[in-house]
Order: C-alpha cells, then structure tokens, then sequence
C-alpha cells in the first residue's frame, strides 16, 4: 500500500490568517478556475483569489488573497456551493434555501432566495440539454425531487418525481437521479418515470454519500464500511471497496477514490479496488474534485491534493517490485500532454523494466512475455550472461539502467538450477528474436551460438550450417573449441571460408584427435573436399582419405560437380594415373566416368571391362560365387550399355574365360547375331535370352532387320545340320517363338523355312496372326494414304485463296508502317491485304498492322 | 438436434470468448469463498474469513472445445450483507446455491438464497434459469453430516430440477466439475433459446443450389 499518489499542499492554512474571527469554520468550498469560494458556518461566503505557481519537477505552491466577502444574514451554515460559469452565476444552499448569486460581486440576484424547503441539491454533470447557458439542478425537498433549468435570469421547472421518504442526498447524470433516501438509495429516471431500487440501509449512524464515476454509474457509501459500485440499472460491476475508517466524504479522480475520514484520507484504485495511499490528515470534512484538482477543508485550512506524476508512482512501484500494479497504472495512465509515440516509448520502458524485476524473481515466462511486447534491446538481456557479448560489439547500457543487475551469476548467487533456467529462458528468447527481426544480429547471433554450445543443443549444426548467421566468429571459434563442439568449430570455419582450418579440426577429429559425435564421418569430409573449388585441398587429403577407405574417398574425386573435372589438375588421366595403388578406387573412378559421366573414350571403357574381368577371374578362384555373379552383372551392364570398347581384344579374353553370356553381348555389338544366338541357344540353352537378344537388338530398327534377326534365331533353331535329338529338343521354343511373335516374322520366309512336314495345325496360330497383322497393316495404309490426300487438298484450297486476289499498286498507296510512299515497286503483302515496304516487313507472319497472326494456314479462315 | 444448436451458436459469437457472470449464494460459512479459490487458484485456507460484501475472480474454461470466460462472484453469505448482495444479481448468467452438507440450516434456506436471486435477478416470470445446487464440504465424517445427497436430490426435483452436485473445497472434490456442470447446464438452456434460429439454417440450405448455378453461368462466360 506504498503508492504515493498524492501530495498535499496548502491553499489556506487558517482562515484566521486571512482575517477571520475566531469561530468561524468553513463548512463547504467550491474552486472555479483561479477562483475559491468558502462558504463558513456563520453564514458567510468569502470569495478567494488563488495563484498557482510550479515550483520544481511536478511541485505546485498555492498563495490565496481574500478578494471579497458577503454576509448572508442566514445565521445558518452554508451548505452547499456550486458555480456555473457560463452563467456567471453561483448557486448556494443555506438555511433550507436555495440562493442564486452573482459569481463576481455576489449579489444575491433577486435579493433572497429562489427556493425554500430544500434539504439538498445537485448539478447534472451530464445534462441532456443543448444551450451551454444552461444547467440543469436537482432539488430534494420534504417527499419529492425536483429538476430545474437554471439560466442567467431564472429557474425553469422540468419536472416533479415523488419519494417516498425524504431525500438526504442526490446525484444527477443524464436523465438519472441517484437519491439517498431515509433508508435505501434508489435511481429514478425523469425522463421515463422508471425506478430501481438499489439497496437498503439502516438509518442509524449511517452516513449515505453519492459520487457519480462515469456515465450512468455511482460510487455508494454502504453499510458494513464499504463503498458500492452500482449502475442506473441497479446493477454492481465492480468489486465494492472496503473503507479502512469510517467514510465522511468521497472524491473521485481517475484512477483513484478518495476516501476522507476523521483522521485519514484513503486513496484507493478503481481498478482494483485495493487502498493504495493512506494520508494522515485529521479533522477533515469535505473533499472534491474541482475540474480535476482535488481539495480537501479541515474547519480551518484548505489543502489541494496533487496527484503525483504517474510516471513516478510507477517508478515507486516498480522500485517496490510491484510489477502488475506499475504496469496497470501506467497502462490506465493519463496521458495529457503526450503523443502516442511518446506514450509508447515510455511504456516500453515500463515494460523493459518490469521484465528485469521478473527476471530477477526467477520468473522467466513473465519476463520474456514483457521483453517482448515492451521491444526491449536484446543486448540488454545478452549483457547480464557473462562472456556471451562479442567483444567486437559497441553496445553500452542504457543510461538511466533498465535494472540493477550486474550479472546472472551474481544474481542468482551461483545457483545452478536458476542459472540453467535463466539459460534456458535466453535460448528461446534469441530463438523468439531471430524469427522475428534481424536487428543487432552480430550479437544475437553470436550469443545464441554460444548458448547453444554451451548446453550442447542439437540444433547447433543446422544454425551454423544454414549459413545466415551474422556472428563475431573469431570470438565463436574460441568458444566452441573450449566447449569442445569440434565439428560446430569446423562448420563456423567453413562458414567463414577458411577452409584451410576446417578441414583440419575435420582431420584431427577422424584421426581420432578429437572427439566430437556430431561429425558425420569420413563422408561427410570426402563430401567437402569434393565441393571445394581449390583442387589444392583436395590433393593434400588424398591419401588421408584413400588410405582409411578407397570406396569412399575416392568420392573427392566423383562427387564433384562435372565442370569441374575437366580443369587440368583433375584430368581423368592425372587422376588414374594417382590413383594407381587404390586399386579398389581405380574401379569405382572409372565407373564413375563411363556410367555417370559418359566419358566417350575408349581406353577407360576398355580398362574397365578388363578390370572387372581380372576381379572375376580373382573371385572365381576364391571360389566367391555370389562376388562372380555381382561382377558378371556390372560387367553385362557395362558391355550392353557402351559400345566404345575394343571387342575384339574382350572377345578373346571371354572365350578364354568360358564367360559365354558375355561374349553374346560382344557379338551382338559387331553384328554377329548368328554367333551370338548360338551361344545363346546351344552352350547357354536360354531361350528366352535369345528370344530377349532379339528383342533388345530390334529395338527402334526397320522392319526388314526385324525380320533378319528372327529368321537368324529361327534358322539356329531348325538348322538342318542337327542331329535328330537337338532338333526335337529346340521343336518347341522354335515354335513358341513363332506363335508368340508371329509380327516379327516375314511369314512367306517363314514357310519357306519351315519343314515341309510339318502339319498346318502345329502353326495355325502364327499363320492366323501374321495373317492378321498383314492385313492390318494394308488397311492402316489405305487409310494414312486418304489422309494425306485429303490434307493435300484443303492446302491446295488455301494456296488459291491466296493467289486469288491481285493488287495493284498506285502512287497513292503508302507503306502502312512509314506512311511513305512504294517508290522502286517492290512491297510486302500480307495475306489481309497489308502493304508495306519490304524492309518495313518485320515480321513475315505477323500483320504489323492488325497483330494478326499468320503462322497457320488455317488461321486465315477462323470460320473452320 | 444437436449439430443446428451448436451451428445457431456459433453464428451469434464466432471464436470469441463467451463471458458468463456467475453468482455464488448460500449461508454463510458454508464454503463460497473457497470454492472460488479452489477453482480459480487451486488453494485452500483452513481459516478463511467471512467475505465482507463480495469478492470477483475471473477464470478461463474449456467445455466441449468452446471457452468460457467466467466472471465469479462471490457473495457474503452473512445476513448483514443482505442488502448489499442483491446489486450483484442482475445480469448474472448462472448462479451457485450453496449448502454444506454439515449444516442443516444452510440447506434449509436454499429456498430462501431461491428466491432472493429470482427476485432481484429480473429474471423473466416462467424462464428457466441455471442453477447448480452445490452441497459443501462431503469431506466431513459421516457422523458429521447432517443432509443426504438422496435428500438434496428430492429437494431439487420439487423445486425446478437443477443438477446437484457434492463438493469438497478442502480436498477439490468435484469442484471442476461443478463448475463445468453449470457451464453445461447454461449451455443447454441456451441452446432451447436458439432453437428458433433453427428456421435459419434451412434458409441457408436452400440458397445453396442458386448461388452453384450462377457461379456455372459466370465460369461458362469466361470460357466462350
Ligand atoms: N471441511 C471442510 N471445510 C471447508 C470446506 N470449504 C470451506 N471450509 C471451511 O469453512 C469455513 C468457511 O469457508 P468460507 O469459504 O469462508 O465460507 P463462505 O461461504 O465464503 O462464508 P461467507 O463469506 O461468510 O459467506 C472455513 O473455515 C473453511 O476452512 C470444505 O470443503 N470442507
Ligand atoms: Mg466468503
């Protein structure tokens, strides 16, 4: 409850001072600009002068001179005071009756009172009426309330509501009148008769008081010490407040109630409804709200209670750690006499603040969430984490501090558990940052790397690796080696391009001098070395690489782009003739450059076959059968996918080697397919190999081949020459192939071919297909051959409709494009009847005239 | 029936938070302030005082994938306060009677806190209105305790028949549930309010075919 809201300041320190005798007490006040009316209980009215005079930073001093003063001769109190300046009039209340005064000499106008038989009266603060020359007052008398217009000259009856008891107190907004009657207080609407009653009380030592708060809602002095918040509809939408001493008078200015009581003045907040401020002050009997200054009267004195700046009640708040209340002050603050930006700016700071006093408290959530919305400088936050600033960095704090905290070790008196969180709290922080801007990057970034090393976070790599990072790398590269993130330090090099000393921390950590279990291995290293553009680095690895594993290092040479292999120091030769004691590397190199690269020369596509060939020599002496198969497949693919080899020279080395499928392949490569499918029928008996080699050959050539290939295969098949029990043994694929494919086959041959015992039923199927084929064939021709002439015609159509017209030319026809004249009597014509010069004729098929285009024929007659 | 009453609501509010003004009566002493402490807080105190005048929290609750806001008042039991509660009634969209299951008395003047409310809730002659019977404190021994839920119960079905549950601020017995129970409760009467905007979503329906067939004229138009 340590707000200092207000302050006091004295206005008049003793009427005796200024003149008064001794008796006399004031009873009621009333301040219209600079001037200060006190009504006193012997009936007087004393009219005051105030000046006002700033002294300091938000300090006010007051000096009052007694201008004038009017005995009304009541010998009554003055009870109430209200001035209405527009009019220039002041309304008082004394002795039961209502007097209307001038403002200035005050005169009583019409020289006694307008009214009689009044216990009290009000102002309508919001008055549903237009002529600014014109309040509107509700009067109380014995069992009605009454409301009056009040001008310059006179008093203008509204209306008459009846009560049913006697009215203490009344307040006025709008069409509703709030009244303290005898026992309850109930709200009456003059302009719709309606009623809500709104609460009862008991009428002993119960002093009922009405403040209106904001439109349509009254602050009410209730039983059991508490003040209730009730709306024209009877309803209560806020908490009711819970006076610390018995209530004499209430003010209201915003955010704060005013409580007076006999020795205290309790300032409490209508936001919450908690007592923020206790002013000792005895004696006291009225308090008010006078156009935003606020009065308090003692019998004696006068003092104004100026509000503190709320700019330093946040700053007391927040010294006091009280963080949500500074923060709903300064939200709910005035802002008079600034702009928005300015506001801003300031409540940033607020905000900035409050988030280093969660910090400090360990409560990190909060602390971001006003990091964050209070857009503070995330170096502030990165400064309190020692070591983690880049020394390359100009940052300074800011000058008022933002918080008192030297660092988070000695905040947290090396409290590991906050430490980690604090840490914790800062990885999601920068993380939060980064997606969101890019400012102060270098630290940033530099901070977050750092954070990640140090709690060994998984997405270290991917961050460095991403390359977007702004960070101060030699201070990084420090860090992460003493952190011993060996492969992150390697990456930051790299990031940095010097690749020189990220190759080498990559070195140490596979040679085992290091040890870091991010790093991907061997290949990950062959990968960059084979991305990198200087051929230096990769010739100073080579035999790091090659010596731990041939079949991958030899990737610093495949895995790089192709344009790169042909500069000079990585010409395949050079490169063969290096890799010379891998032999293992050797194969994978040239594979490399006739599968991959389709190098179209024929030493390496020989070398290749030939090194398969020796491999499976090697294995088949092991006695490897499943390594033969897998070589003899590569070797396959090799031999049917390339043609540049010598064939001859592996042709003899196959038959050597008995590798008959192979030495098919080769056969087939020069043209002897009799040879070949006599490997394929009678060493290999696969027929279907066969049938397959014919297949494969034919592909994509003529018809006439086609049937060449197919008569060879089946002339292997009935060849004459075999003895008795092969030709019963290849009867049956002969004439499968036959039914199977019968397309494929020039059917007169065929028939030429066969055995002339053979019976009409062993080949109905083949006769019945190839029959079929031929006369499809026939008919697609027929058809393809009207066709075309049916197109030949519609272009000959064409061609005379644009030979039809002729033109001539005159002098008077002008080039389309220069508007000049055909002078030498050549000219371009388009087929719309365009004419231009011929150099004017850019485009031969677009009409440069109409934008058509010509390109089609067709498009000449859009009707079809 | 359930799909167009949820369809009708979402048209009146859609993704906004609903706010409920929830009102808690009932003797004093029987458990007010430490239901809304439980809920709201999750705490208990062993020596709570007796709320002077009333005391407000706001809690945030998920029901069937829609959340409420709900604004809780709670009232001084107290019969000094009496006159004092009533400015807190209307407007409210639910409302708590409150017994302990210990105190007779408490249970006795349910009809009582009834009628209060009724009377100074404005509520509309013959509407509906949720109320949740809420029997305080069922942690007590059962020598202790003096009402029966059986008896709860039959009290409930002659007067308007609103869901009784049994709690225990002490030990958080039920007390989510009882306010769950109440956010349903409204929901439900809620939803019989809105069945007229049923009407509508047919409305809709049958618009449906029009607007398909000028969007084909419109796209024919772009193609010729
Ligand atoms: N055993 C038990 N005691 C409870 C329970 N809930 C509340 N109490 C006790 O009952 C007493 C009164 O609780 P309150 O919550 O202050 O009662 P209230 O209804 O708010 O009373 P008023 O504010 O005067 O209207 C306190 O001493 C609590 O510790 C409960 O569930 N079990
Ligand atoms: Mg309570």
């Amino acid at each position: 409850m340590s707000v200092k809201a207000f302050e006091f300041v004295s206005v008049i320190e003793a009427l005796q001072q200024l003149g008064e005798n001794a008796q006399t007490k004031i009873e009621c006040i009333e301040c219209c600009g600079k001037e200060l009316y006190v009504g006193t209980n012997d009936s007087s009215l004393i009219l005051y002068a105030l000046e006002e005079k700033k002294e300091g930073i938000g300090k006010v001093v007051y000096k009052s001179r007694k201008v004038r003063h009017k005995f009304l001769d009541l010998k009554k109190p003055v009870k109430c005071i209200k001035a209405a300046s527009a009019l220039n009039r002041l309304l008082i209340l004394c002795d039961s009756s209502l007097l209307i005064l001038n403002m200035h000499d005050l005169e009583i106008i019409g020289g006694g009172p307008k009214l009689r038989g009044i216990s009290t009266f009000c102002l309508n603060e919001n008055p549903n009426i237009n002529n600014p020359f014109c309040i509107q007052i509700c009067v109380a008398r014995k069992r009605q309330l009454q409301v009056y217009n009040v001008t310059e000259e006179k008093l203008i009856h509204i209306k008459d509501i009846g009560v049913p008891e006697p009215a203490i107190g009344v307040a006025v907004d709008g069409s509703y009148i709030c009244a303290a009657l005898l026992t309850q207080y109930t709200v009456y609407n003059f302009d719709t008769n309606f009623t809500q009653q709104l609460f009862t009380y008991g009428r002993e030592n119960f002093l009922p008081i009405i403040r209106r708060i904001t439109k349509e809602e009254f602050l009410l002095s209730a039983p059991e010490g508490l003040g209730m918040f009730v709306n024209a509809e009877g309803m209560s939408n806020r908490p009711p407040i819970q006076w610390s001493y018995p209530l004499r008078a209430l003010a209201y200015s915003h955010p704060y109630i005013l409580g007076l009581s006999d020795d205290v003045i309790m300032v409490y907040s209508i936001l919450d409804q908690q007592q923020k401020q206790a002013l000792p002050f005895i004696g006291g009997r009225s308090i008010g709200n006078f156009d935003g200054r606020i009065y308090v009267t003692s019998g004696m004195a006068v003092y104004s209670l100026t509000p503190v700046p709320w700019e330093k009640q946040v700053e007391v708040l927040l010294a006091d750690s009280r963080v949500e209340e500074a923060l709903e002050l300064a939200q709910n603050a005035n802002r008079v006499g600034m702009t928005k930006e300015q506001f801003q700016k300031l409540y940033h700071k607020i905000q900035q603040q409050a988030a280093f006093i969660h910090f400090s408290n360990g409560e990190f959530d909060k602390a971001q969430e006003l990091f964050v919305s209070g857009s503070v400088d995330p170096r502030e936050v990165i400064s309190i984490f020692p070591g983690l600033m880049p020394p390359s960095s100009t940052f300074v704090r800011s000058i008022p501090p933002l918080h008192g905290i030297a660092d988070v070790i000695q905040l947290f008196h090396g409290d590991e558990g906050k430490l980690s969180e604090a840490k914790q709290f800062l990885h999601h922080f920068l993380e939060d940052l980064r997606e969101k801007s890019h400012q102060h990057a270098l630290e940033v970034d530099t901070a977050l790397l750092k954070v990640y090393a140090e709690i060994n976070a998984p997405e270290l790599e991917a961050f460095i690796a991403a390359s977007e990072i702004t960070c101060d790398v030699r201070d990084c590269c420090d860090w992460l080696e003493k952190s011993k993130c060996y492969h992150a330090l390697a990456l930051l090099h790299r990031h940095a391009c010097d690749h020189d000393k990220a190759l080498k921390v990559w070195a140490k950590i596979i040679s085992g001098e290091y040890k870091d279990d991010r790093f991907h291995g061997l290949e990950f290293f062959v990968e960059c070395l084979a991305n990198l553009k200087e051929p230096e680095f990769l010739w100073r690895y080579a035999d790091f690489v090659l010596s731990r594993d041939q079949e991958v290092g030899v990737g610093i040479f495949t895995l790089r782009s192709a344009q790169e292999v042909n500069s000079d120091a990585l010409k395949p030769d050079t490169v063969l003739n290096y890799l010379h004691q891998y032999p293992k590397a050797v194969v994978k190199y040239l594979e490399h450059l006739v599968i991959k690269q389709e190098i179209q020369a024929e030493k390496f596509h020989t070398h290749l076959a030939i090194l398969y060939l020796e491999d499976i020599l090697k294995k088949r002496k092991e006695g490897n059968q499943e390594a033969v198969m897998e070589l003899r497949t590569k070797l396959r693919y090799l031999l049917q996918v390339s043609s540049l080899y010598r064939v001859q020279l592996l042709l003899g080395k196959m038959n050597e080697a008995d590798l008959h499928q192979e030495a098919a392949i080769l056969y087939g490569k020069i043209e002897e397919h009799e040879k070949a499918l006599d490997i394929l029928v009678h060493n290999l008996k696969d027929f279907k190999a066969a049938e397959m080699y014919c297949i494969n050959t034919t592909e994509g050539k003529g018809l006439k081949y086609k049937h060449n290939l197919f008569h060879t295969l089946l002339a292997v098949y009935l060849d004459p020459k075999l003895e008795a029990s092969k030709r019963e043994e290849y009867l049956s694929p002969a004439l499968e192939l036959l039914n199977a494919r019968a397309g494929d086959f020039d059917a007169a041959k065929v028939l030429e071919m066969i055995p002339p015992n053979w019976s009409v039923s062993v080949v109905e199927v083949f006769l019945r297909g190839a029959l079929r084929t031929s006369l499809h064939k026939y008919r697609m021709t027929k058809v393809e051959s009207a066709l075309a002439r049916g197109e030949n015609l519609q272009n000959r159509f064409a061609l005379y409709h644009l030979q039809r017209l002729s033109i001539s030319l005159h002098e008077s026809n002008y080039c389309c494009i220069c508007k000049k004249p055909f002078l030498d009597g050549s000219f371009a014509r388009y087929p719309n009847n365009v004419l231009t010069h011929v150099s004017c004729a850019r485009h031969s098929s677009i009409c440069p005239l109409t934008g058509k285009n010509f390109k089609s024929l067709a498009s000449l007659y859009p009707g079809r | 029936m359930a799909a167009p009453n949820f369809q009708g609501r979402h048209m009146r509010q859609p993704s906004k938070n609903t706010l409920l003004k929830v009102v808690i009566l009932g003797d004093g002493g029987v458990g007010k302030s430490c239901l809304m402490n439980r809920f709201v807080s999750n705490h208990f105190d062993e020596h709570s005082f007796h709320t002077i005048g009333v005391e407000f929290l706001n809690k945030d609750i998920e029901i069937n994938g829609e959340v409420y806001t709900l604004q809780i008042w709670d009232t001084a039991g107290q019969e000094r306060f009496k006159s004092l509660r009533t400015p807190f009634y209307r407007g409210s969209d639910i409302c708590l009677l409150t017994y302990a299951v210990d105190d007779r008395t408490s249970f006795r003047n349910l009809a009582l806190w009834r009628n209060e409310f009724l009377y100074y809730a404005d509520v509309k002659e013959g509407m509906t209105f949720p109320f949740l019977v809420v029997g305080n404190k069922v942690d007590v021994s059962s020598e202790q305790r003096e009402v029966s839920c059986e008896e709860a119960r039959a009290w409930c079905m002659e007067n308007g028949n609103p869901p009784h549950v049994e709690t225990s601020a002490k030990d958080a017995t039920n007390v989510e549930q009882a306010f769950s129970l109440a956010v349903e409760s409204w929901a439900h009467l809620e939803a019989k309010l809105d069945r007229p905007y049923i009407g509508d979503t047919v409305d809709l329906r049958r618009q449906q075919p029009e607007q398909r067939s000028s969007c084909c004229l419109s796209v024919g138009g772009n193609t010729e």
